[in-house]
């Protein structure tokens, strides 16, 4: 059909009429070939589209509608409509209130930590890299570059053990050292916790903030200079405010990560407790769905999560339209 | 010219695949009916390990496959239930556990009556039977029996300056202890941080609920009544096993509230720890690493708690009759010797208890014997969630100061309030 459109011949001046019954001779064939284009089109979009039917839009919408639902196989086998219970419940529950207020604490805390030392440590890094110019500045930047990326590259059950050893008050390294038995994730339970993640995530954010210092022109900073500016003023006025809408970005995806997904780390470390002092929302999903079986619960509680996550989402989409604009 | 012959040779590929397909067919409606596959579901661990291995016995005997299927613990439950409850038909066996499954087993789940299936004379065999009997109906097989014991410093205990010493202070001898306040007073005696600590208990929900049951079936109580089929969560049992907790937990090392019995097994191994109370799967290890330096004694009181995998047929499992010869094979004499040997469980077969090959490997037998009989199990139809809430109330003891009568009542009055043991 493209063939067919390229083949019309161009029109001539001074053959206006001649030209007209070209076009409406050709004009038959030229809607023919857009309604082909759109069918293969649709044709080549509907695999995709089936796909995210069946992997996203049906789950999702399966979990919905189990979330007003009874479903407890192991009290009843029968699923019948709950109406609004599960979500009674879960307005209701102490155990809900306190695994959320654990998991904004602990989201709020890593973040900042990420943001805070993962920046400081990609200035610092960058900083080497400029001024570190030649074979053995770029040798330095490789290696501190490769062991940053470390603790990112760990899978976060290896890593989150690794911090159970490390921390353990019996046999661990950190208490011999300080010549102490303190149970750090028994005593300090949320504060280690964050800490672990931290340490697992801050390379992610480092990386994104050292990219973005790098995009930043070099004459500026020779600009900045000339005027007087010292380290901490070219950091305040012109490193940061160029490279804040990167670090919004990665703040808000940071944040819809920790609250959503933060779970192999708490499950190795401290299993939720003591008592239910760290037991993170995706935890207490978890355990309601494998543990307790029950389902309607279940999906209350993970239709909150994914309202949670979605408006975390859509700040972080706003940010990025702000910090377009 | 080339992209056509492409199109015409992917065209021909359903063809082909339908052709395959339908051999395929016809191939299997000219085989007999004999199923050519068992699939079991079981969960990842050393029996599961032994079953794997002795399997190709199975597999040489019957012509049949053995597809055993290796879980891990927390995807077990789920899958459990999916095959039991609501007949995904997926497996023709399926495991399920002996202390916290047998409950919503015996009253929920669709299985075969395997005392209409199995020979009478294999069944008279199985040790404690009747506690996988629900009427006449036999809901399953155990595939072996593990249960938990109290193992302890023999070092301190034999150690004729400690044995003066808790003598002097107590009027009495340093034994293995036989009851509560026993076992508190020796526990007290060697609590001396940070080098070693009187007791242990993990703090980790699944754990601690654990040696809850120890106490509770020890001073005879359960978390349901099967007569009733309401919770028995306040009574006195359960109360004096809250305020043991609270007591044993204040001689714990430090950081117990995160950690869980395997915890404890390193704890023991490295001489931090005077007594606990775990499964004996661990004892093959201390035995064999150090024999003069652990030792081990039945958990005081009337019961302990049931450890087996206990295999069950779906009533809609594909090959049920594939299952039963599957079961057949591993309650047999041979199998079952083989795995006593191999993992250091007991055998579930009365005549392989006795046999001397048996009783040589099993070191500690004597002690195991004495246990068997006094087996329980959780007599509710819904554990998980009962034991992560047994857990909130331990802790409501041991951490929040709360008294064990207001936190077991409660865990009766206020938690589960409105449910009951068999739902």
């Amino acid at each position: 059909m493209r063939q067919a459109v390229r083949d019309l011949p161009p029109p001539i001046a001074g053959e206006g009429r001649a030209g007209g019954k070209v076009a409406r001779r050709f004009l038959p064939t030229l809607r023919e070939g857009r309604r082909a284009r759109r069918l293969t089109g649709l044709g080549l979009t509907l695999p995709a589209l089936i796909f995210v039917f069946a992997f996203m839009v049906y789950p999702v919408a399966s979990l919905a509608i189990l979330s007003f639902q009874e479903y407890a196989p192991l009290r009843s086998t029968v699923t019948s409509f709950a109406g609004l219970a599960n979500y009674a419940w879960l307005v209701g529950s102490d155990l809900v209130h306190q695994s959320i207020w654990v998991t904004v604490v602990f989201t709020a805390a890593s973040v900042a930590i990420e943001m805070g030392v993962g920046l400081a440590i990609a200035v610092l890094l960058a900083k080497l890299v400029v001024e570190l110019r030649g074979q053995a500045g770029r040798l330095l930047t490789r290696l501190l570059g490769g062991v940053f990326i470390l603790p990112f590259a760990t899978p976060a059950i290896a890593g989150a053990i690794a911090w159970k050893t490390l921390l353990n008050p019996q046999f661990g390294p950190v208490d011999a050292i300080l010549h102490t038995d303190i149970a750090w994730f028994a005593q300090f339970p949320l504060a280690s916790v964050i800490v672990a993640d931290a340490w697992k995530m801050t390379p992610f954010v480092l990386f994104l903030m050292f990219a973005a210092i790098l995009s930043i022109e070099p004459e500026q900073y020779e600009a900045a200079r000339l005027d007087g500016a010292n380290g901490w003023q070219e950091f305040r006025y012109l490193t940061l405010p160029l490279i804040l809408p990167v670090v919004a970005v990665t703040a808000a995806f940071r944040a819809v990560d920790a609250f959503t997904k933060i779970f192999d780390t708490v499950f190795v470390t401290t299993g939720g407790g003591p008592a239910t002092d760290t037991q993170v929302f995706p935890l207490l999903i978890w355990r309601t769905t494998f543990d307790y079986l029950n389902f309607g619960h279940a999906s209350a509680l993970a239709v909150v999560a994914i309202i949670v996550s979605a408006l975390l989402g859509a700040s972080l989409l706003a940010i990025r339209r702000a910090s377009s604009t | 010219m080339k992209s056509g012959i492409g199109a015409r040779i992917l065209a021909l590929l359903p063809a082909v695949a339908l052709i395959v397909a339908g051999c395929a067919n016809n191939s299997t409606s000219n085989t007999p009916a004999t199923p050519k596959v068992v699939r079991v579901l079981a969960v990842a661990g050393p029996e599961t390990d032994a079953l794997i291995k002795y399997a190709p016995e199975f597999e040489k005997a019957t012509g049949i496959t053995a597809s055993i299927e290796q879980v891990a613990r927390p995807l077990w439950g789920q899958r459990k239930v999916r095959e039991l409850i609501e007949g995904a038909a997926l497996y023709d066996v399926v495991m399920v556990g002996g202390g916290d499954d047998n409950t919503w087993v015996k009253y929920k789940a669709q299985v075969k009556d395997l005392s209409k299936l199995l020979p009478a004379d294999q069944l008279s065999q199985v040790n404690l039977l009747d506690k996988f009997k629900i009427g006449d109906r036999v809901i399953g097989i155990p595939q072996y029996y593990n249960f938990p014991m109290l193992f302890y410093r023999k070092d301190l205990f034999e150690n004729p300056a400690e044995q003066a010493a808790f003598k002097a202070k107590y009027g009495r001898d340093l034994v293995p202890p036989t009851s509560y306040e026993d076992m508190y007073q020796v526990a007290q005696f060697f609590n001396r941080p940070p080098n070693l600590y009187g007791f242990f208990i993990g703090g980790v929900d699944w754990s601690i609920y654990l040696d809850d049951t120890y106490f509770v079936y020890g001073l005879g109580g359960n978390y349901g009544d099967l007569t009733t089929k309401q919770l028995t969560l306040n009574t006195p049992e359960q109360k004096q096993a809250l305020s043991w907790l609270g007591k044993f937990t204040a001689l714990n090392p430090p950081g117990w509230q995160t950690e869980n019995f395997f915890d404890g097994d390193t704890l023991m191994q490295n001489g931090k720890i005077a007594m606990y109370q775990n499964w004996f799967y661990i004892w093959k290890t201390f035995h064999d690493k150090m024999p003069d330096k652990i030792g081990m004694a039945p958990l005081i009181g009337k019961g302990a708690h049931l450890g087996a995998f206990v295999a069950t047929i779906p009533n809609a499992a594909p090959s049920p009759e594939a299952g039963v010869k599957f079961i057949q094979w591993m309650m047999g004499a041979t199998y079952q010797k083989e795995q006593a040997i191999e993992t250091g469980d007991l055998p579930i077969r009365k005549d392989v208890l006795q046999d001397p090959d048996v009783r040589k490997a099993l070191v500690g037998i004597e002690q195991f014997e004495k246990v068997l009989p006094n087996l329980q199990y959780n007599q509710t139809t819904w554990v998980g969630e009962l034991s992560a809430g047994v857990s909130e109330a331990i802790f409501k003891v041991v951490k929040d100061g709360v008294s064990p009568d207001v936190a077991a009542d409660w865990l009766q009055n206020e938690k589960f309030k409105g449910r009951k043991a068999i739902e």
